[in-house]
């Protein structure tokens, strides 16, 4: 079934790491966009040809910090949603919250609206790294948020934890898993810091007024993870996602399957009619131009050759991987039709291994997992 | 037609000064082609030629000109390749001209080229015809290339023609001047047939085509014919002329050219140069001049993917079909699996053949760096001739090793002789004579191994002297060198096809830099992996590729699949065309990075 991405580009400060599509200082710009989203859920057949009415059984608002809106907007998009589109009872539906903006009741509030599933950008406990990553809330805060959302009656929590951060060493690493794991979360999204071209951090790093830790170093913080995770239960489902058994992500669990999915706002992906689309990115654009022309900035249609290697590589960041019979399903072909002479040496050299239902990353490949998938680039 | 209306000329001149322009013009100017029919460079005909603006495969044209003496005239034209690679093809097909026009290009005057072309027409006793093209050209300066082909030349250059063959200026005044100034063909037709192969080429239906000129003599379809080379004989099924297409006549009477075939099996049963008579009245001797082409450069050709071999064998056998000159015979790599060694008349050669057999037979190939041949004597008295580096014989059995050195002629304004001098000096190169070819420019003479002209003289030439040197060489015979098998080990193993044989004094900073670069070229892997250059068992240099870095995780943000992957295709750029020798991975690139390290 079909999924729903919404983008809020609202924060009240961008972090400093951040390369992703979010403004800070914008916000005479938030309530404009409300209507324009609206505009366009309304509209969505222009961009998804068909897509109207269709049945989602997943919604995600991502960011940005969708808790930045108030929630009288949250409650406009979601009903424009649910008029548009036929929102399936049990539906997952997701909200990206910051812990400065998330309060007890603002928590009820989104919950009363029938947010089912939080996703918390906590990405620390430490409040140094925190400054550090220019966070704008605290330790307690994060806790609280969760503390707040969990009260509200939302049992479906995720938050965002960070490592391989300027300063941060393996002791650091431990205190944050060990606040986490006393916190009454289903699910953890848990990765690295990438260093983006032309963020602060960027330049504090090559100017060296910052010092990431070394890569070794980093590689056992990623050891350390997996090994807590797994003690406390959560399944290591995907290259940077934990869950405790039955709460994975269905939403983002479609992007790796290759399940088709329509979105809304700036910069926002969809993957539809077999066609990558992004949105544009222009705020003000976005605002004029939304149900009254196409808000599609990029389209590529996917062709018989790019479809096998997207699903294989995005396959493979779960740990399931490939499942054979649904390859088969899609393309019509096996996998090892398509890909024999990349699959074989992978297995030999320990990267891959034959399971069940196809191929999956083992332990090692997992560490090379960017190597595996490039292999399947063809 | 009387031998006293033919005319049998070509066109010689340097690389880009309008010999095919030219070509066109005369064919157009006689009707022999029409307007409509002009494409661009007529006689080009592969999409090669025409790309690289070059000629590979000689082409003739018989133009029909009624001239200003009211008679008309049949003009044969015969085009020549117009590189130094094929310089043997060139003398053939001027020893079946009478005349030759020479094009000068008014804004360049005269180039390396030029002049290796002029003595090989000059050889042969050919009348020339001085042309200065592209005078329409606003930096045309007719009169310094005037005096420039006099003075360096040696010709008389007062009635030398001005032309744009780009306009169509001067046109008329050409062809009167190959009627008036080049001789006609002397009149033989009661003497028994000699006719001179100057050319062929492969015709699926009618087997080998050989381009002859009649010497001496006359040919009819029906005739039996004898190869007096090999022996071989035939019966001529079909002659006729070139229009530039083929078109049947029936015969072919002296002095006239055109072209015959007789179920010949592949272009070597007719080889360029060869003599054709007649099987029952046969000439006492052949026309001189004739030699076997023989190879130059070596390197080996293997197929990416190891069951791709027999698409290999079938294509080189076809292109072997129309190019007596490329020479193929199996081998086998430790590395690279089954393959073929194969020989070329010249970088050039090599090049065309390649690409050829990627792109009309959709090959992926891996090539090993060239080689020239040494002649390896051995403490047993004997010679053996090694093309390929790795089947050098041990060293502790070689007494002495000659390696073939080539007289090369650089032309360059005179203010880059010191830079000239230098290059050629650090590649071994022995001065021979400099000349002033005018107040600015300079013929410099240098006696240079091939082997360095192959690995790098050629592009550093070009580039320090702005692409304004230009170059011609001709093999000059062999001299002892103190030469070396260099081996590369990668992960511990030597990977034959990576060994190349080296003077002695440059092999360490060679080694350096040719490992160095291999490590840039070999993407990494799972382990490190050492790469490193040995004479022996001795290790002379050694890099690794460090070990693959693992993976920092990262989210997949907002469904944003295209991002993810952009940076895979990344990652992957540059990694196809990998051959796998051993455990490692090594990319196509590696195998030629011998031709690409600078250690100057």
């Amino acid at each position: 079934m079909t999924g729903l991405y919404i983008h809020i580009p609202f924060c009240r400060q961008k972090c400093r790491y951040c390369d992703f599509p979010s403004y800070g200082g914008v916000d005479n710009y938030i309530a404009p966009y409300v209507k324009a989203l609206c505009r366009e859920i309304a509209d969505s057949d222009r961009d998804h040809p068909g897509s109207a009415g269709t049945a989602l059984d997943t919604v995600y608002f991502g960011g940005g910090t969708p808790s930045l809106l108030s929630l009288s907007q949250v409650e406009e998009i979601l009903t424009a949603v649910r008029h548009y589109f036929a929102v399936t009872g049990g539906a997952e539906i997701t909200f990206e919250a910051n812990p400065d903006s998330l309060t007890a009741a603002y928590a009820k509030g989104l919950a009363g609206l029938g947010i089912n599933r939080l996703s918390i950008g906590i990405q620390s406990f430490q409040p140094g790294l925190l400054r550090t990553l220019g966070r704008i809330h605290t330790a307690d805060e994060g806790k609280a948020a969760i503390w707040a959302a969990k009260n509200a009656g939302i049992d479906n929590l995720s938050a965002d934890l960070m490592y391989g951060l300027p300063g941060q060493n393996l002791r650091d690493v431990d205190a944050d898993l060990k606040e986490l794991l006393a916190l009454p979360l289903t699910h953890a999204s848990i990765y690295s810091l990438i260093l983006e071209e032309g963020t602060p951090f960027y330049h504090d790093v090559t100017t060296g007024t910052l010092e990431l830790p070394p890569d070794d170093c980093v590689e056992t913080m990623g050891q350390a993870v997996h090994a807590a995770m797994e003690v406390a239960g959560f399944e290591h489902y995907e290259i940077s996602s934990y869950a405790r058994p039955g709460n994975r992500s269905r939403h983002n669990t479609k992007y790796w399957q290759y399940v088709p999915y329509v979105s809304a706002g700036v910069t926002a992906h969809s993957f539809w009619h077999n066609c990558r689309q992004a949105h544009i990115a222009n705020i003000p654009q976005y605002i004029r131009l939304a149900g009254q022309a196409s808000l599609i900035g990029e389209r590529v249609e996917i062709d018989a050759k790019r479809g096998p290697e997207d699903y294989c590589f995005l396959a493979l960041r779960m740990r399931d991987g490939i499942d054979a019979k649904a390859f088969k399903d899609q393309f019509g072909t096996t996998v090892e039709a398509e890909f024999g002479t990349v699959l074989a040496p992978l297995v030999t050299q320990g990267l891959l291994q034959q399971t069940r239902r196809g191929y999956a990353l083992t332990e090692k490949g997992l560490a090379y997992g960017n190597y595996v998938f490039s292999r399947f680039i063809r | 037609m009387a031998t006293k209306y033919i005319r049998n000329f070509s066109i010689i001149a340097h690389i880009d000064h309008g010999k095919s322009t030219l070509a066109d013009r005369l064919l157009e100017k006689t009707g022999t082609v029409s307007k409509r029919e002009m494409e661009d460079q007529l006689l080009d005909t592969m999409d090669l030629e025409r790309e690289r603006g070059i000629t590979i495969k000689a082409q003739s044209a018989r133009l029909v000109y009624d001239a200003k003496d009211g008679h008309q005239y049949i003009l044969n034209l015969i085009d020549t390749p117009g590189h130094v690679d094929f310089n043997y093809e060139v003398s053939r097909s001027l020893a079946a001209c009478d005349g030759a026009l020479l094009i000068v290009d008014a804004t360049q005057g005269v180039e390396a080229q030029t002049l290796a072309n002029v003595y090989l027409a000059l050889e042969h006793d050919l009348e020339i015809i001085p042309i200065i093209n592209k005078i329409d050209l606003p930096s045309a300066d007719p009169e310094r290339v005037r005096k420039e082909i006099e003075d360096v030349i040696g010709l008389d250059a007062s009635d030398a023609i001005e032309v744009s063959a780009k306009t169509g200026y001067g046109i008329e005044e050409v062809l009167e001047a190959i009627v008036q100034r080049i001789p006609a063909p002397e009149d033989a037709a009661d003497k028994p047939l000699r006719a001179l192969i100057f050319d062929s080429h492969f015709d699926s239906y009618k087997g080998a085509i050989a381009n002859i000129r009649i010497m001496e003599g006359s040919l009819k379809t029906g005739d039996r014919i004898r190869m007096m080379a090999t022996g071989m004989e035939f019966e001529v099924t079909e002659t006729g002329v070139f229009i530039p297409q083929m078109r049947p006549t029936g015969s072919l009477e002296c002095g006239s050219v055109g072209y015959f075939a007789a179920s010949m099996k592949n272009v070597r049963d007719c080889r360029v140069g060869d003599t054709v008579t007649l099987a029952e009245n046969p000439a006492s001797a052949p026309l001189p001049g004739y030699r076997k082409a023989t190879p130059m450069v070596y390197c080996g050709l293997y197929p990416v993917e190891t069951n791709e071999y027999d698409n290999l064998r079938d294509a080189l056998e076809k292109l072997h079909l129309n190019d007596a000159a490329l020479l193929f015979e199996p081998e086998t790599s430790t590395a690279l699996g089954f393959g073929f060694r194969c020989g070329f008349l010249g970088l050039l050669h090599m090049d065309v053949v390649k690409e050829r057999l990627e792109r009309e037979y959709n090959l992926s190939l891996i090539t090993t760096a060239p080689s020239v041949i040494y002649h390896v004597y051995c403490t047993d008295g004997t010679m053996v001739e090694v093309d390929n580096p790795s089947l050098m014989p041990d060293m502790t059995k070689v007494d002495h090793i000659e390696e073939p050195f080539v007289k090369t002629t650089i032309i360059i304004p005179k203010d880059m002789v010191g830079t000239v001098m230098e290059i050629s000096q650090n590649r071994r190169g022995q001065y021979l004579t400099m000349d002033y070819l005018d107040e600015t420019r300079v013929s410099l003479i240098y006696d240079l191994p091939l082997c360095e002209i192959l690995y790098d003289y050629f592009d550093v030439l070009k580039s320090s002297t702005r692409g304004y040197a230009s170059l011609d060489y001709e093999l000059n015979g062999y001299q002892t060198s103190p030469m070396v098998k260099m081996d590369i080990l990668i992960n511990g193993e030597v990977v034959d096809a990576l060994s190349v044989i080296v003077h002695k004094e440059f092999a360490a900073r060679r080694g350096r830099a040719l490992v160095e670069k291999l490590r840039s070229l070999i993407p990494r892997q799972l382990f490190q992996i050492p790469i490193q250059a040995a004479i022996g068992n001795k290790i002379i240099a050694r890099e690794n590729v460090a070990a693959l870095r693992k993976d920092v995780l990262a989210k997949c943000y907002g469904g944003d699949i295209s991002r993810k992957r952009k940076l895979l295709e990344k990652q992957k750029e540059g990694k196809k065309r990998m051959k796998q020798v051993g455990s490692v991975e090594i990319p196509q690139e590696a195998f030629m990075a011998v031709l690409q390290v600078d250690d100057k």
